[in-house]
């Protein structure tokens, strides 16, 4: 072009300034500055490749793939109301409801267009549009609508139903133990033990007699009631099975409803005792780690020696109930009470929330609690055991004996740090019996 | 290529998928804005639909459905995300209720943003929350706790992020509770409490600094009288009470920040302090159903825009003083009566100088329900016609007239037309009688 050219131009030119877009198709256009530069991504691309960019049709910004030229129009056009400020909120949102009236199809390829070019106001805009269609439609409407394939077998779509007769605290539980179990597993195997294998011989009457049906209480205030148990006639059958090898698995449950039946019996003592657990998590149980076995056991012997008299509880007799308490700012508060079950051992878990201060088990009286957990560090979690622990109302903090040695510090660092392992169960139990 | 591609949708008599190749944040976010009970009901859509449900960070769950606490435990177990942005359950059924600490604490693990947490049933017996929960939280932006619940903090809580509070017909079992509760919120923006008054605490202590919005819905008629508020926001810009009824005394500290306020049917208190406090606010509407008493010497300074409901006793004194003593006024909206009849004996004084808003001010002037029949309207509506030296537009909608009442609707053409008549202070006035 001529001097004089551009010297005609150049005004007309400096009062608009325009950005070439490519698409992948190969086509390139020419949009005014301000409108493009409504698009996040543009606007980006623009301030990171400096000046030169797409400002001739040699180096136009290259949108992505799933922009395609009808979507850059529609998305322009939307950018080009937009970007006017002086519009009221109402004259948006009408705009916005009409402009969002389009054939499913388009509305999926906007909502990507502008998902790429980070558009979020019509991200938001798009999503809504097809949430409302998704709502309150039957999978076979939605299957339909969008041309989904049906490609699920019926025992895949039954999966979530699956199981309607656990309680599914349980199998939380499980799991967590089943994930522990996996741990100390790895744990043995790096200390060189070996593993044995053991089978479970205990009759299924046993296991099934730690099953308790109770309800928990609700938490009102600190006046809360003691409720009468149905345990008395499981009470005979778990002191005699004192000595014989147990599990250790406790299972907590809350409402009765859930085990109300015997018909859910069997289901439950198949899922806790086999300790099967949901395929999806991947873990696969066959039985008991051995390892753990062998500790639960000695653990057994050992409660069976330091037994005090005055905590037998026998049919009948009275029930202390345990209350678990944070000591949070120096004030103790009663959370909720603990129903701990399964013959000598009383498992239970101490769940992280993120307390600064640590969090105590308070027991009436002399007891032995063992309370395991997860303490999250830096590596990942640990489990802990803080067996031996006294527990006395009084105390604050509580007192721990007979730690073992090694377990010391683990015990104070878990007293006093932040448990931070995800808050998976919490527990609402009513009673704590001791045998 | 293009043409390849053409071809092969033409021969291709299956249709392909629209959505299931959009990206996973991006369908997340759309299953974000789907009721939970659909969003689950996907998992069987097809295979890439399955454990989608899974990832999406919002989880509600309302009783009133089919869903029962065992239920949601199934699912929070097999939801797999490792933050939740919002987690809302109501809860209707008694059983439900004990579940609630767990659930709470399975929000919280998973770092949720927004906690909506409804109890609502007839046995009115009241579920604590957990506060063992509240003592450190920094993830937690908006807690909406409603019914039934009753909160008692014998400690300080700890919550970082709350931005916003909405405490509706929630039992605090001390006023040590109140405090440990909203001074534990370093960073809370919003506060909505819609309580009965003297239901759980007498005084019900507002200190929050970082306040900026407060709304108190106070039902009075439960038959509880006594007791009060005291606000103490530094940084308060919107202010909104609804229904004292019965209270002994609202007092508001020193809000200088001050930018709207709402003040709708309040009675039976010391109203002075009230109006004393609100001086700094540009926006102001007021309905109060008794005379209240007008704090002499305040002066509102930045007073643009006054919303009256006229329908108490002796409004037009209450008009007086606003008019005296906002002195920029520029906007003017008059809720009018209904009643045919203006008391016997009334009597208003006009302002013995013409207030300074009319002379310099005042632009706009809507009286809705304009009680034509009525003297005290009347006069007023002409006193503002005939001093406003800057109105530009007044607008009068009056009172309903039912078509066949033709002998009313005459003397209505008759007094507007009287009204209209009136010389008035501003030679660019629009007059308009609307009709609604």
């Amino acid at each position: 072009m001529s001097e004089a050219d551009m010297a005609i131009i150049k005004p007309e030119m400096m009062m608009k300034s325009y950005i070439w877009l490519e698409t992948t198709d190969g086509s390139i256009q020419q949009v005014e500055q301000e409108i493009a530069m409504y698009c996040p991504m543009i606007c980006h691309e623009v301030l990171q490749k400096g000046l030169g960019a797409g400002s001739s049709k040699n180096c136009a910004i290259s949108l992505p793939q799933r922009v395609n030229p009808a979507m850059l129009s529609l998305i322009l056009d939307y950018c080009r109301f937009h970007q006017v400020p002086g519009r009221s909120n109402k004259e948006r949102k009408v705009h916005d409801e009409k402009f969002i009236r389009m054939d499913t199809k388009r509305l999926c390829e906007l909502a990507s267009a502008a998902d790429s070019l980070q558009l979020k106001p019509l991200v938001d805009l798009s999503s809504r549009a097809l949430a409302r269609i998704i709502e309150g439609k039957t999978p076979e409407e939605i299957r339909e609508i969008f041309h989904l394939p049906d490609d699920l077998t019926e025992e895949e779509k039954l999966e979530p139903l699956k199981n309607l007769m656990d309680d599914p605290r349980i199998r939380l539980l499980n799991r967590l133990y089943a994930k522990k179990r996996k741990e100390l597993k790895e744990r043995e195997k790096l200390k060189g033990k070996e593993v044995e294998e053991r089978v479970d011989e205990r009759s299924v009457d046993d296991l099934l007699s730690f099953i308790n049906g109770k309800d928990h209480k609700v938490v009102k205030t600190s006046k809360s009631k003691k409720k009468n148990k149905k345990r008395k006639e499981h009470k005979n059958k778990v002191s005699h099975n004192l000595h014989s090898k147990q599990q250790g698995v406790q299972i907590v449950d809350e409402t009765a409803s859930s085990l109300g039946g015997v018909s859910n019996l069997p289901s439950m003592e198949e899922d806790i005792f086999s300790l099967k657990t949901d395929s999806e998590d991947g873990y696969v149980d066959d039985g008991m780690d051995p390892v753990l076995k062998e500790m639960l056991d000695r653990e057994v012997e050992d409660f069976a020696r330091r037994l005090n008299s005055s905590w037998v509880l026998s049919s009948g007799q009275e029930r202390q109930p345990v209350h678990f308490s944070i000591n949070g700012n120096g004030a103790t508060r009663r959370l909720t009470a603990f129903q701990v079950m399964l013959g000598s051992l009383i498992l239970l878990m101490v769940f992280g929330w993120q307390v600064p201060e640590f969090c105590g088990v308070t027991v009436k009286g002399n007891s032995r609690v063992r309370i395991s957990g997860l303490t999250g560090t830096e590596g990942g979690d640990e489990w802990f055991d803080l067996s031996y622990i006294i527990l006395d109302e009084a105390s604050d903090p509580p007192k721990y004996d007979n730690v073992p040695a090694d377990r010391e510090d683990l015990v104070r660092d878990v007293l006093s740090s932040t448990l931070l392992f995800p808050f998976e169960l919490q527990l609402c139990i009513s009673e704590l019996e001791l045998l | 290529s293009k043409i390849g591609g053409e071809s092969l949708r033409n021969r291709d008599p299956m249709k392909k998928d629209m959505i299931s190749e959009l990206p996973e944040a991006l369908l997340l976010h759309i299953l974000s804005y789907v009721p939970t009970e659909d969003v689950i009901a996907t998992s069987v859509l097809s295979k890439r639909w399955k454990s989608l449900w899974k990832m999406v960070p919002k989880l509600e769950f309302k009783f009133l459905s089919m869903l029962r606490i065992e239920d949601v435990y199934r699912l929070l177990i097999l939801h797999k995300a490792p933050f939740l942005e919002s987690f809302h359950l109501k809860i209707e059924d008694a059983k439900g209720r004990s579940d609630i600490s767990f659930l709470i604490g399975i929000a919280f693990s998973h770092h949720v943003r927004e906690l909506v947490l409804n109890l609502c049933h007839d046995d009115q017996k009241k579920v604590r929350f957990p506060s063992v929960l509240c003592s450190y939280n920094n993830t937690l932006e908006v807690l909406e706790l409603a019914q039934d619940v009753l909160l008692d903090f014998p400690s300080r809580v700890c919550f970082n992020a709350l931005r916003e509070l909405h405490l509706c017909h929630v039992e605090f079992k001390d006023e040590e509770s109140v405090c440990n509760l909203l001074s534990g919120c370093p960073r809370l923006q919003d506060l909505v409490v819609e309580r009965y008054s003297s239901f759980d605490v007498e005084t019900y202590t507002i200190a929050v600094p970082s306040l900026q919005r407060l709304t108190i819905e106070d039902d009075g008629s439960q038959d509880m009288y006594g007791g009060g508020y005291v606000i103490n926001a530094p940084s308060l810009k919107y202010l909104s009470i609804k229904d004292l009824y019965g209270i002994d005394f609202c007092l508001i500290e020193n809000a200088p920040e001050l930018v709207e306020a709402d003040i709708n049917d309040v009675s039976h208190i010391d109203n002075e302090n009230i109006l004393a406090s609100l001086t700094s606010a540009k926006r102001l509407s007021f309905q109060f159903t008794v005379e209240i008493k007008y704090p002499t010497g305040s002066i509102f300074y930045q007073l643009v825009s006054l919303e009256l409901d006229i329908k108490g006793i002796n409004w037009w004194n209450l008009l007086s003083f606003m008019l005296d003593s906002s002195p920029k006024l520029q906007s003017l909206k008059l809720d009018g009566s209904c009643w045919e009849d203006c008391p016997v004996g009334w009597e208003w004084n006009e302002p013995k100088c013409v207030p300074e808003c009319l002379l310099l001010h005042l632009e706009t002037l809507v009286w809705r329900s304009y009680g034509w029949q009525r003297e005290d309207e009347k006069q007023v509506a002409t006193y503002i016609l005939k001093n406003a030296k800057q109105l530009k537009k007044a607008t009068f909608d009056p009172a309903y007239v039912g078509p066949k009442e033709l002998e009313k609707l005459e003397k209505r053409r008759e007094m507007l037309n009287e009204l209209a008549s009136v010389a008035r202070g501003s030679t660019s006035c629009h007059l308009l009688f609307e009709s609604k």
